[in-house]
């Protein structure tokens, strides 16, 4: 009599292509540079705080508030980066024909491709910790302050890794692809220059509220910054998380449309 | 001295003992400031609450009373902007009755170690010329801690980027082999 082989349980379409794309952006070594490049700009920033010794105990919070906020920002436009080229990257280069080929579906392929390039939002978040922990354990935030950091981030790059993925799907060009990104992102970020009166007032405080990557920004300033408690500021996170959402459903829902030019030629 | 001229000065000294008479009863409002304390000693970055009272010892009502808090170093060389203590530093209290007092608190955060005064002022909206008053000073004395080390921040500015740059040659390094 022979023993009945238990059924091996194959892995999910997405984990095979993540793991893939995870294999090729980390050993492959460009998520690497990009977070070597990104370290060096924190130093900079942090050693340009550090370095001022007339810092108060306010300015302190104020500027682990301010490298919370770089982290999210910077390590958000990262995930963008690399989600901008995950498929519209591929019909550059000629590559998208073969892996529309691999017998995953075309939703387990941009799963997978999201999935790696989110990947660099949490090597951004490790990153960021030592230089967390440097400014704020003299005034008590360091907990506080990585925990925000990875929340907010979390919500942030979500929605904007999803939003980028959305458009390489849609455009055959790897640099159209970026430059809308990039361009959306910059554009969400532009209303933290305006001026604090701009920022008040219904129509002021409605915009910071509705863009989420202002409303997170604020969410992070109030509570390390004003010293706020996690749920007294919570609506701000509504914006964040209603993106992150739609945007990561509506990138599945779109994945099945994938195709080999792009919407451009349907 | 003629009669018309004594008449005049009659009517002179009168007058001046009219408005002599009316200033030494001086009627209006009279605001005073006191606080519940006069010394405060704590750490950086604590909140600290001072209570004041505000009174209207006058016999008209204060109308439009402004009340607003300042800060200042007593030494030498501590910079001090209020507005990082408070954010919230005026209150418009509205009309004081005569014989009615408002209570106010301030929350304050010593974000500077030193010594430090804080005063409270109050002022009518309607009557500048009068002069705001000011309360009794409180004497804030905050204990400094080291929150800072200026001097750390090198290896870990440096190390941070350096270790990722090995790993990332590293790992190019072996991808070229392979």
């Amino acid at each position: 009599m022979t023993a009945i082989a238990a059924p091996t349980r194959r892995p999910a379409g997405w984990t095979v292509v993540a793991g893939r794309e995870l294999r090729d952006l980390w050993a492959g070594g460009r998520a690497l540079t990009l977070t070597t490049v990104y370290s060096l700009f924190l130093s900079v920033v942090v050693y340009l705080l550090a370095s001022s010794t007339n810092l108060n105990f306010l300015e302190q919070r104020e500027s682990v508030t301010l490298t919370a906020q770089l982290a999210i920002a910077v390590g958000a436009l990262l995930a963008m980066i690399l989600a901008a080229d995950a498929i519209s990257g591929e019909r550059e280069r000629s590559t998208l024909e073969a892996t529309l080929l691999s017998p995953v579906s075309r939703r387990a392929l941009v799963v997978g491709k999201l999935a790696a390039a989110f990947s660099i939002w949490v090597a951004a978040w490790l990153i960021v910790i030592p230089y967390i922990w440097f400014l704020g354990r003299g005034v008590d935030i360091v907990w506080e302050a990585i925990a925000c950091t990875f929340v907010v981030g979390t919500l942030l790059a979500a929605g904007l890794t999803a939003f980028a993925m959305l458009v390489s799907i849609a455009v055959d060009s790897n640099r159209a692809s970026l430059s809308v990104s990039l361009l959306v992102l910059l554009a969400l970020l532009a209303p933290t220059q305006l001026p604090s009166s701009a920022q008040s007032g219904w129509a002021g405080e409605s915009l910071y509220r509705l863009n989420p990557v202002t409303a997170g920004e604020h969410y992070v300033g109030k509570l390390l910054t004003n010293g706020h408690g996690w749920t007294q500021d919570l609506d701000w996170l509504v914006s964040p998380m209603i993106a992150a959402v739609a945007l990561l459903l509506l990138t599945a829902v779109m994945a099945s449309s994938l195709t080999l030019t792009g919407w451009r030629e349907r | 001295m003629s009669r018309r001229s004594l008449a005049g000065l009659i009517a002179m000294a009168a007058a001046f003992a009219t408005v002599g008479a009316a200033q030494a009863g001086a009627a209006g409002p009279q605001l005073q400031v006191d606080v519940d304390r006069t010394h405060v000693r704590t750490d950086l970055g604590t909140t600290v609450s001072v209570r004041t009272v505000t009174r209207n010892a006058g016999d008209l009502a204060a109308a439009d009373t402004i009340l607003h808090l300042n800060i200042l170093s007593l030494e030498r060389g501590t910079y001090v902007d209020p507005e990082d203590w408070s954010s919230d530093r005026t209150r418009y209290v509205g009309s004081l009755a005569p014989g009615g007092s408002v209570d106010t608190t301030w929350r304050v955060q010593a974000v500077t170690s030193g010594r430090f005064a804080l005063y409270v002022t109050a002022v009518q909206a309607g009557k500048l010329t009068t002069g705001p008053v000011t309360g009794p000073a409180v004497e804030i004395d905050v204990a400094g801690r080291r929150t800072l080390d200026p001097d750390g921040v090198l290896p870990l500015a440096v190390g941070i980027p350096a270790g990722l740059a090995l790993v990332s040659a590293a790992v190019r390094r072996r991808r070229r082999r392979a």
